[in-house]
């Protein structure tokens, strides 16, 4: 018989709240089990002490007394009863007339606010208040502490919002039609500058592996907001979102030489299988420890992918899932866990899965600005890719425009 | 118009003789302030025993009990009847009992009060003595019992000490529970169970239940 069963029942065994199945399952353990009895007993007469010796009267003269205060309060219909007598006075056609002058421009109101519908959903993608095209050839080219190639995207049309930010460092030219943005500033939103050039230095291509490892561990909070010259706010926006500036992060899994600076100048990438290199993740030694970053406990616990689904998304969409997994210090990469090489959904609007990939004290951090790209909660998945039980793993399906 | 006429004309025999909630609030808010005074009435004793079972003492409980009438003069003109009158009455006395609780343990003015004359009928002797030998005055009993369950009663944290009052001593269905503590009907089933099981320790370390009751 089960005991922990019948004693977590107790209680709505005595409200009678059980149904038969139940009530019968806690008699035979209270029958079974003298503790389990006693402990029945005990609760009943508590209950009954309760019941009988638990109400009491007011005490004599509580009515007058309560009525002897009301007398010094105004009286609180009044105030509505002037309303109602003005309001009375009103013929219902100006009422009803004046109601509709209302609606309709508030109606109007909306529809001047309401963007179209493309630029709403620009909009959403990157936040483009920090905007200056003018001043963009003015913005200081933050250091880099190694040179590293530009990597954007080419996405057609060079659309200053849509460009994602390479590395800001060297071979970045001035000159041309370069943009500063930011993602989305709704609730849980992280902001990253993101800088286009149509003159980039060597490596425009849109291969985001193997750029990745070195700009992992040059980009810094700071590096990019300085080159947006919002140190403050990026970094209040971060803490905002309970996080702190992220420190160069290079992950265990790009780094080759044990014992290495972790200051950020990570080495050449290695080309271990997702596999081998959440091994070597798991793996505890004085390397990992460092790699974890921030200390800081968001209280998020290894509890398996968390899974959603953005619908109508765009390669905008995609440009800014890259950016805020490098800016939490994690990466992209396929459903199969191979870094994602080409960020773009492709025109005939199929699905698409990816993993996003986080230290999991920056999940929440993640997980905020999926939020605010109204993405959708799913069931999490299986899965059968290791990331390492320091990392937190979104799984994203994403449905393109057709 | 004409069912509040029926109503005035043809009035249903409560418990408390008095009209059903519904009709108290239309009349109030339809202007006669009469139909407070029964509302009084009628809920007095039950806002005050929540109110003293969560203070401990009477002179406290008596005034947090008056303010939440005050209080329910002041918002019973907006009062829109989406919820029942008792469930209102009920989550702001939680409220104001809360609140005062909080005051008090802030301003360090929370020390234990012994109870005076806890008692269904407060008419009697402030204090009794209980009696020796045999033939012990079952009010005596009363009295005292009253006492050590509500030195029980303050030693139970502040959810705990509520769902049992709303629920063993106030008699609340669980659903109304839930709508006055805003908390999913589980969750009230589940924390009464520990509610229970936590006075039931604490009692018993005081006394044997069979010495209490006749």
């Amino acid at each position: 018989m089960d005991t922990f069963f019948a004693r977590n029942r107790l209680s709505a065994y005595l409200d009678g709240s059980l149904n038969t199945n139940e009530a019968a399952e806690v008699e035979a353990a209270l029958a079974e089990d003298p503790a389990l009895r006693r402990d029945y007993d005990a609760m009943r007469s508590a209950v009954e002490m309760l019941r009988t010796l638990g109400p009491v009267q007011a005490p004599e003269g509580f009515q007058a007394r309560v009525l002897a205060r009301v007398q010094d309060e105004p009286d609180p219909g009044v105030v509505v009863s002037l309303w109602r007598r003005s309001l009375g006075r009103l013929p219902v056609e100006a009422l009803a007339l004046a109601a509709a002058a209302v609606l309709v421009v508030m109606v109007i109101q909306g529809k001047d606010s309401a963007p179209p519908d493309d630029a709403l959903a620009l909009q959403r993608a990157v936040q483009t208040e920090d905007y200056d095209a003018s001043s963009s050839a003015n913005q200081d080219a933050p250091s880099a502490s190694a040179p590293s190639p530009t990597r954007e995207t080419q996405q057609g049309p060079q659309s200053a919002e849509a460009k994602l930010e390479s590395t800001p460092g060297a071979g970045q030219t001035q000159g041309s039609s370069a943009a500063q943005a930011l993602p989305p500033a709704a609730d849980g939103d992280l902001r990253t500058t993101t800088r286009s050039s149509s003159d980039s230095s060597s490596d425009s291509s849109s291969d985001f592996s193997s750029d990745f490892s070195s700009d992992i561990g040059s980009v810094s909070s700071k590096d990019i907001s300085s080159a947006s010259g919002s140190t403050d706010r990026l970094d209040k926006r971060l803490k905002s979102l309970g996080g702190t500036p992220s420190q160069p992060y290079a992950p265990a899994w790009e780094t080759t030489v044990p014992g290495a600076s972790l200051d950020g100048t990570a080495s050449a990438p290695t080309t271990q299988s997702p596999q081998d290199l959440a091994e070597r993740a798991n793996t505890d030694d004085a390397e990992l420890s460092t790699t974890r970053g921030s200390e800081l406990s968001t209280g998020i616990d290894m509890e398996g992918p968390r899974s959603y689904r953005i619908s109508m998304a765009t390669d905008e969409v995609l440009a800014q899932l890259s950016a805020v997994a490098k800016q939490t210090g994690g990466r992209l990469t396929t459903a199969s866990g191979a870094p994602l090489k080409t960020l773009s959904l492709g025109d005939n609007g199929k699905t698409t899965w990816i993993h996003i990939v986080v230290p999991q004290d920056r999940a929440t951090d993640v997980e905020g600005y999926l939020n605010g790209l109204s993405a959708v909660p799913t069931p999490p998945p299986t899965t059968d890719v290791l990331y390492g039980s320091d990392f937190t793993v979104f799984v994203i399906q994403l449905t393109g425009t057709p | 118009m004409i069912l509040l006429l029926l109503g005035m004309a043809w009035r249903p025999d409560g418990s408390d003789g008095l009209a059903p909630d519904e009709e108290l609030v239309q009349r109030f808010q339809g202007g006669d302030r009469s139909a407070y005074s029964d509302i009084v009435v009628r809920y007095q004793d039950r806002v005050f025993t929540l109110s003293l079972r969560w203070m401990g003492d009477r002179q406290i409980a008596e005034e947090v009990a008056q303010d939440v009438f005050i209080a329910l003069y002041r918002s019973l003109d907006r009062f829109r009847g989406e919820s029942r009158l008792s469930t209102w009455i009920f989550r702001v006395t939680v409220n104001h009992c809360k609140n005062r609780r909080l005051f008090r343990r802030r301003r360090k003015m929370d020390q234990h009060e012994p109870l005076e004359g806890t008692r269904a009928d407060a008419d009697g002797p402030v204090r009794q003595l209980p009696a020796q030998g045999p033939g012990t005055n079952s009010q005596v009993h009363r009295s005292e019992a009253g006492r050590i369950l509500q030195d029980a009663l303050d030693k139970l944290d502040d959810s705990h000490r509520t769902i049992l009052v709303l629920r063993d001593v106030e008699d609340l269905p669980y659903e109304e529970i839930a709508q006055i503590l805003d908390l999913p009907r589980g969750t009230v089933k589940s924390r009464l169970h520990r509610a229970r099981a936590e006075l039931a320790r604490v009692l018993s370390r005081v006394i044997s239940p069979e010495d209490i009751f006749d």
